[in-house]
């Protein structure tokens, strides 16, 4: 089977080969995931190498967990678990230095502020509390819908619900300062 | 749809990934620039641009994480053996290795001591080397090959012992019987009932008083001894051979069923290599330690006055034992001179020879056997039984 084949393979498929012996393939979920995994991880991190050396971490986690995967549900969500319970392992094991959660009642302040960079996420975007940027990642760019989030991060569809809504709303808001009156949102 | 409809679809859609817009959604935004620039600037939030040294070192990432990978596998391999186990475990498993050591062990030497045990049942050593003078070989069982022989060398039942010229050696046995052989002889060693067989040679016997009372006894190519506690000397020549009797009583029987010779102390009793008896004397002391004397082998001619092998026998011989006091040639020798023990009939100090008839005793001539009953025919093997109390 061609590497184009392979491709054509959804996660499962190929889950279900790895399993059977075709370890190789799991290059092909590493290079299917490995770019949303890292956008993942920066959210929390505010240290390159040590978002690296975590996604390896998560990697390695992923592939040595996979004859527990039920294949119930996506693998795309199951992998995001995997993702963000490494995150948390890590932090609790005070391996990561530069760890940025709200959720755990971490003082920012106290994590050193790396040097800004125009590849990170947007004022607006960074001015939000890394939960809700979480949240909106999860929704926006990976496609996921509140009950798969609300797995992920443990929220309930409500809450998740609100954040999105709230940050919709200020960015309209923002949209709105910036738009020409005639421009705004005077459809509605 | 409108910018109501789009805002909720934000909000509440099932899936509201920006690269899954709907069609309609699409055509919307087409024609709502604040829609437009609303998901416009979601999208612009959203996207979490990786640092350029992130998405550089994703190659070896992917390297990195297969050699983690595998470097676990062979640790999880390892992990599956015994290796894997805990500190304690492995200290709990010391003493079992032990145990299971200690019983291998004991099975073992088990196993060996039993089979030790086995062949000393058939090959335990029975007589000691105690004296050697020049040449000695001995033949091991079961061997066809001499080798030299030294001092205290254990001997067991089938072991041959052969002595050169001008040789000699002696040998002790477990109840403290003592043989002592003479230059160009050959002797066997056997088990407990009968003590070797003596196929060549002069040979000194000292056969120790057995407890309980039963013979034993020295094959000989010419016939059985039984031994009772004894000296005696026999020499088994070529053509000529001799028992002389220094103590107690031998009995010699020929295997050629000429019947049983018995001998006490002062007797010699000749006979050639077919066991057909020559002649029989009485010696003197200074004869029998003569003839004890290995080293010098002095001919039983010398020491018997007796030059001629061919001598009329009768004429010499003193009296023998007549054949019908012997129940039964057959009949083992020595369980008659065990009876004669039991019985109390003799001693050491006087031996008491089982009725002997003499020529001259002999009026009927019936009673006289027709044949010489030590010139018995045929030339088969006979028996020497040797008695000594």
């Amino acid at each position: 089977m061609t590497s184009a084949d392979n491709q054509k393979n959804t996660d499962e498929q190929l889950v279900a080969r790895i399993l059977r012996g075709e370890k190789k393939l799991f290059d092909v979920l590493f290079d299917r995931y490995i770019e949303r995994l890292l956008r993942y991880v920066v959210l929390f991190l505010k240290s390159d190498e040590e978002a690296r050396d975590l996604t390896q971490e998560i990697f390695i986690k992923v592939f040595r967990s996979l004859d527990q995967y039920k294949f119930m549900g996506k693998f795309e969500r199951w992998l995001f678990v995997i993702a963000r319970r490494t995150l948390i392992d890590q932090y609790r094991k005070k391996k990561l230095k530069t760890f940025s959660f709200d959720s755990m009642d971490m003082d920012e302040s106290a994590i050193p502020v790396q040097e800004e960079s125009p590849d990170k996420a947007p004022e607006l975007l960074q001015g939000l509390p890394v939960r809700d940027r979480e949240i909106l990642q999860l929704r926006f760019m990976e496609n996921m819908s509140y009950e798969e989030i609300s797995e992920i991060t443990g929220m309930t569809q409500g809450s998740l619900r609100n954040v999105v809504c709230r940050w919709i709303r200020r960015i309209q808001e923002d949209n709105s300062d910036e738009l020409p009156k005639s421009q705004g949102m005077a459809r509605e | 749809m409108s910018c109501q409809k789009a805002r909720e679809w934000l909000e509440n859609s099932s899936a509201a990934g920006l690269s899954k817009l709907p069609a309609d959604l699409r055509q919307h935004l087409v024609e709502c620039p604040a829609c437009a620039t609303l998901i416009s600037k979601i999208s612009y939030q959203c996207v979490t641009r990786l640092p350029e040294n992130l998405v550089a070192g994703i190659p070896a990432m992917k390297k990195q994480i297969w050699a983690e990978i595998s470097k676990q596998r062979v640790q999880q391999a390892e992990k599956t053996g015994i290796f894997a186990w805990p500190p304690l475990w492995k200290l709990a498993f010391i003493p079992l290795i032990l145990l299971l050591s200690l019983i291998v062990v004991y099975v073992k030497s088990n196993t060996t001591t039993r089979v030790d045990d086995h062949k000393a049942g058939l090959t335990s050593a029975v007589a000691t080397v105690v004296r050697i003078s020049n040449q000695v070989e001995r033949q091991c069982a079961g061997s066809i090959d001499f080798l030299e022989v030294k001092a205290a060398d254990l001997l067991v039942p089938g072991d041959a012992i052969k002595t050169g010229k001008n040789s000699s050696v002696e040998l002790i046995f477990a109840d403290g019987s003592k043989i002592a052989f003479g230059s160009e002889a050959y002797f066997q060693v056997k088990g407990e009932k009968c003590l070797g067989d003596h196929r060549l040679g002069r040979a000194v016997f000292e056969i120790k008083k057995q407890t309980p009372a039963v013979s034993v006894e020295v094959s000989t190519p010419q016939g059985i001894t039984a031994v009772l506690g004894t000296v005696f000397v026999q020499e088994l020549g070529k053509e000529k051979c001799f028992i002389a009797v220094a103590e107690g009583v031998v009995e010699f029987r020929p295997n050629n069923n000429a019947g049983k010779h018995l001998l006490r102390k002062g007797d010699l009793l000749r006979f050639d290599s077919s066991g057909k008896i020559i002649d029989r004397k009485e010696l003197d002391s200074a004869a029998l330690l003569k003839l004890s004397d290995l080293a010098g082998l002095v001919p039983v001619e010398t020491v018997s006055g007796l030059n001629s092998v061919g001598q009329d026998a009768s004429s010499t011989i003193i009296p023998e034992a007549v054949p019908s006091e012997i129940p039964d040639a057959s009949e083992s020798s020595t369980e008659e001179i065990d009876k004669i023990i039991d019985e109390g009939e003799l001693s050491s100090d006087s031996v008491q020879i089982v009725p002997i008839i003499g020529t001259e005793e002999l009026t009927n001539e019936e009673d006289v056997p027709n044949k010489d009953p030590y010139q018995p025919e045929g030339t088969g093997q006979s028996s020497l039984g040797v008695s000594g109390f």
